[in-house]
C-alpha cells in the first residue's frame, strides 16, 4: 500500500508540469488563430458596431495583452473556472461535466468490450503459436485494426439500422419517450450497441495482438519448459502459467490507448449523433468556440493523465516488483 | 541477400508490396486517365455504378465521377500519410537526439514537452490544429506530424542514451573525435533504424487521421479525399450505400498494405530472425 501511494506521489507531481505545457501550447494555439470569440459571436448574430465590439472584447478581456490573459487563465484554471463558452453561452466547464458521462459511457463500455474480447482471443492465439487458428486470427485482427472506426461505424448503420433495421440509427436514447429506470437503462443500451461495437472492435485488435506477442514470449520461459515436465495439462498451462504473465502488458496498453480512444470518440460521437464529450469539440470547432476547444483538451488531458495514474496503480499491486525501489528509498 | 529480395521473401512482404505498387500506381495515373478536376460534374447525379461504361463507378449526389474520386483520392491520402510520417520522424528523430546527447536539464524539458504531446489525445490535437489555422493540405499534414512525432522522439532518446555507452564511442573519444561527429557519424547511424521501423505505422495512422478530420469536413475543400467522399456519401445512406462503402473499402486495403509491409519490414530490421 505504502509502494503505491509513494509511486502515485511521484507520477502526480511529474506530471503537473506536462500539463502546464499542455496549457501553455492550447493557449498559444488558439492566439494564433485569425479572428476570435468576439468575431464569431458577431457573426452569429449578424453584426454589430465598433462600441459593442469593443465593450464585448473588455467583457471577455480579450483587448488585454497576451501575458496578462495567460496569467488570467492560470488563476482561472486554479479555481477550477474554464472560461464561458461563446457558442453555448455557458460556463465550459459546466457543459463538459454535463457530456462526460456519455463519453464515459461509451468508452467504458467499448474499453470493457475490446479488452475481454481482444485478450481472450489474444489466448486463443497465443495458446498454439504459428497454428492455423493463430494465422487466421492475427490476420483478422489486421484486417480490423486497418478499418476506419467511423467508416465501420456507417457500414454497422447500413446493415443493422438501415436494412435489418434491428437498431436505432443515431442518438443517445429514444427522445421524449417518457422511459423510467429499467425501461429507459435498456433504450439507452440499445442506442450503444452499435457505436460501442464500432469503437470496441477496432481496439479490440491492439489487445489481441500484445496479448498474443506476450504468450509467445512467455513459452519460451524456463518456467514453462518445466510446468510442461511437470506433466501439467496443456490447457493448465495455457491459462494459469502462460496467458496469466502475458496478460500484465495488457494494463500498459489500456492506459496508453485511453488518449486514442478519447480522441476517435469524437468522430464516432459525430456518426451516431451521441451527445457527448467528442461532439462537443466538433461543435467548439464548428462554432469557432476557442475557451470551449481549449477546456476540452485540457480537460482530456487531465482524464488521460487520471487514467494513466490509475494504470500505474494496478500495475503497481498486480505486479510486486514495480515501485519497490521508491518504497526502499 | 539484398533488403529488398529479403522483403519479398515473406508473404506479408510481398503482398504489402504488391498493394503499395498498385497504389502508387494509381496514384501516378490519376491525372493522366482523369485528367481536371475530379470535383467538377461529369454526368447525371447518383448514377449508379456499372450502368454506363464512361462512368463505370458511377455518380454522386452533385454528378461526380465516383472513381476518378477515388482515384485522384489515392494521391491525397499517400501524400497526407507519406508526408506527415516523414515530418514527424525528422521531428521525433532530432529531438530525441537532442534530448539523449545533451542529458539533464535540457532531457527533463524536451521529453516533458514530449509527454505534453503524448498525453493530449492527436486526434483532438489535429482537429484543433486545423480548425485554428484553416483547412489545407500543408496544414493538415503539420497537425498529423504534431500529434505523432512523440513515440519516435521517445525510442531516439532511448536508442541514442544505449549506444552513447557502447565501446566503440568511448573508443572514438579517446582518438580524439569531436563529440558533434561522435553524434552524427557513430551515434545516430546506429540509432536510427528502429525508428525508421516505426515510419510505416505512422503512415497508417496518418492516413486514417486523415481520413477522419476529412470526414467531419476539416480537409482541404479543394481536394478529393477519401473521408470526405465518405461524408458526402453519408447523405444518401439509404438510397446509395455504395457511395460511402467504396471509399472506405479504398482506405481498408491502403492501410493493409501499409501494416502488412510493416510487419516484413520490421521483421527485416529485426535481423531477419525466425519467427517467433
Amino acid at each position: 500500500m505504502k509502494r503505491a501511494m509513494l509511486l502515485l506521489r511521484r507520477r502526480a507531481i511529474s506530471s503537473i508540469p506536462v500539463l502546464l505545457i499542455v496549457i501553455v501550447f492550447t493557449f498559444l494555439l488558439l492566439e494564433s488563430a485569425s479572428g476570435d470569440a468576439v468575431d464569431a459571436y458577431l457573426v452569429s448574430i449578424g453584426g454589430g458596431d465598433a462600441a459593442l465590439v469593443q465593450s464585448l472584447r473588455q467583457s471577455y478581456g480579450l483587448d488585454q495583452g497576451m501575458a496578462t490573459r495567460l496569467w488570467l487563465y492560470f488563476s482561472a484554471l486554479l479555481r477550477f473556472d474554464l472560461g464561458w463558452s461563446v457558442a453555448f453561452d455557458r460556463p465550459v466547464l459546466g457543459l463538459i461535466l454535463e457530456r462526460l458521462p456519455n463519453t464515459l459511457l461509451l468508452m467504458g463500455s467499448a474499453t470493457a468490450l475490446s479488452f475481454c474480447l481482444g485478450s481472450l482471443l489474444g489466448i486463443v492465439a497465443g495458446a498454439r503459436p504459428d497454428s492455423f487458428r493463430d494465422r487466421f486470427l492475427s490476420i483478422g485482427s489486421l484486417l480490423l485494426y486497418a478499418i476506419p472506426g467511423f467508416w465501420l461505424g456507417l457500414v454497422l448503420v447500413i446493415v443493422f439500422a438501415v436494412n435489418l433495421r434491428w437498431l436505432p440509427t443515431s442518438g443517445i436514447e429514444t427522445i421524449a419517450s417518457g422511459k423510467q429506470g429499467l425501461a429507459r437503462a435498456m433504450d439507452i443500451g440499445k442506442h450503444l450497441i452499435l457505436p460501442v461495437s464500432a469503437l470496441g472492435f477496432i481496439y479490440l485488435a491492439l489487445f489481441l495482438r500484445v496479448m498474443r506477442a506476450g504468450m509467445v514470449e512467455t513459452w519460451r520461459m524456463d518456467f514453462v519448459l518445466f510446468a510442461r515436465s511437470k506433466g501439467l495439462s496443456r490447457l493448465r498451462i495455457v491459462l494459469r502459467h502462460v496467458a496469466r504473465n502475458a496478460l500484465l502488458p495488457l494494463v500498459t496498453v489500456l492506459g496508453l490507448q485511453s488518449a486514442a480512444m478519447l480522441g476517435g470518440s469524437v468522430v464516432i460521437e459525430s456518426v451516431f449523433a451521441i451527445p457527448g464529450f467528442g461532439r462537443l469539440a466538433q461543435e467548439a470547432v464548428n462554432g469557432r468556440d476557442a475557451p470551449l476547444l481549449m477546456g476540452i483538451i485540457i480537460v482530456s488531458a487531465v482524464s488521460v493523465i487520471f487514467v494513466n495514474l490509475v494504470v500505474d496503480i494496478a500495475y503497481a499491486f498486480l505486479d510486486p516488483r514495480v515501485g519497490a525501489s521508491e518504497a526502499g528509498a | 541477400m539484398s533488403f529488398f529480395t529479403r522483403l519479398l521473401r515473406s508473404p506479408e512482404g510481398a503482398f504489402g508490396m504488391i498493394i503499395l505498387a498498385a497504389l502508387v500506381l494509381v496514384a501516378l495515373l490519376a491525372p493522366i486517365l482523369f485528367p481536371g478536376d475530379p470535383l467538377r460534374i461529369a454526368g447525371p447525379a447518383l448514377l449508379p455504378p456499372f450502368s454506363d461504361p464512361a462512368l463505370p463507378l458511377g455518380t454522386d449526389r452533385l454528378g461526380r465521377d465516383v472513381l476518378a474520386g477515388l482515384m485522384h483520392g489515392a494521391r491525397t491520402s499517400l501524400t497526407v500519410g507519406i508526408a506527415a510520417a516523414l515530418m514527424a520522424i525528422v521531428l521525433g528523430a532530432l529531438v530525441g537526439t537532442a534530448a539523449g546527447f545533451a542529458g539533464g536539464l535540457i532531457d527533463e524539458a524536451l521529453m516533458r514537452v514530449v509527454d505534453a504531446f503524448q498525453i493530449v489525445p492527436s486526434f483532438l490535437l489535429a482537429l484543433a490544429i486545423v480548425s485554428v489555422v484553416g483547412p489545407s493540405l500543408p496544414v493538415v499534414i503539420a497537425a498529423i506530424a504534431l500529434g505523432a512525432w512523440a513515440d519516435p522522439a521517445r525510442l531516439t532518446r532511448a536508442q541514442v542514451l544505449s549506444i552513447r555507452e557502447r565501446d566503440y564511442v568511448a573508443a572514438a573519444e579517446v582518438i580524439g573525435m569531436h563529440p558533434l561527429e561522435i553524434a552524427l557519424k557513430q551515434v545516430l547511424p546506429n540509432a536510427l533504424p528502429p525508428v525508421l521501423a516505426l515510419t510505416s505505422v505512422i503512415v497508417a495512422a496518418a492516413i486514417l487521421t486523415e481520413a477522419a478530420l476529412s470526414f467531419l469536413g476539416l480537409g482541404d475543400p479543394n481536394v478529393v479525399t477519401w473521408g470526405s467522399m465518405i461524408a458526402e456519401g453519408r447523405n444518401v445512406i439509404r438510397s446509395a450505400a455504395f457511395l460511402s462503402i467504396a471509399p472506405g473499402l479504398a482506405l481498408v486495403v491502403t492501410v493493409i498494405g501499409v501494416y502488412l509491409f510493416s510487419e516484413a519490414l520490421s521483421r527485416v530490421i529485426a535481423g531477419g530472425r525466425a519467427r517467433p
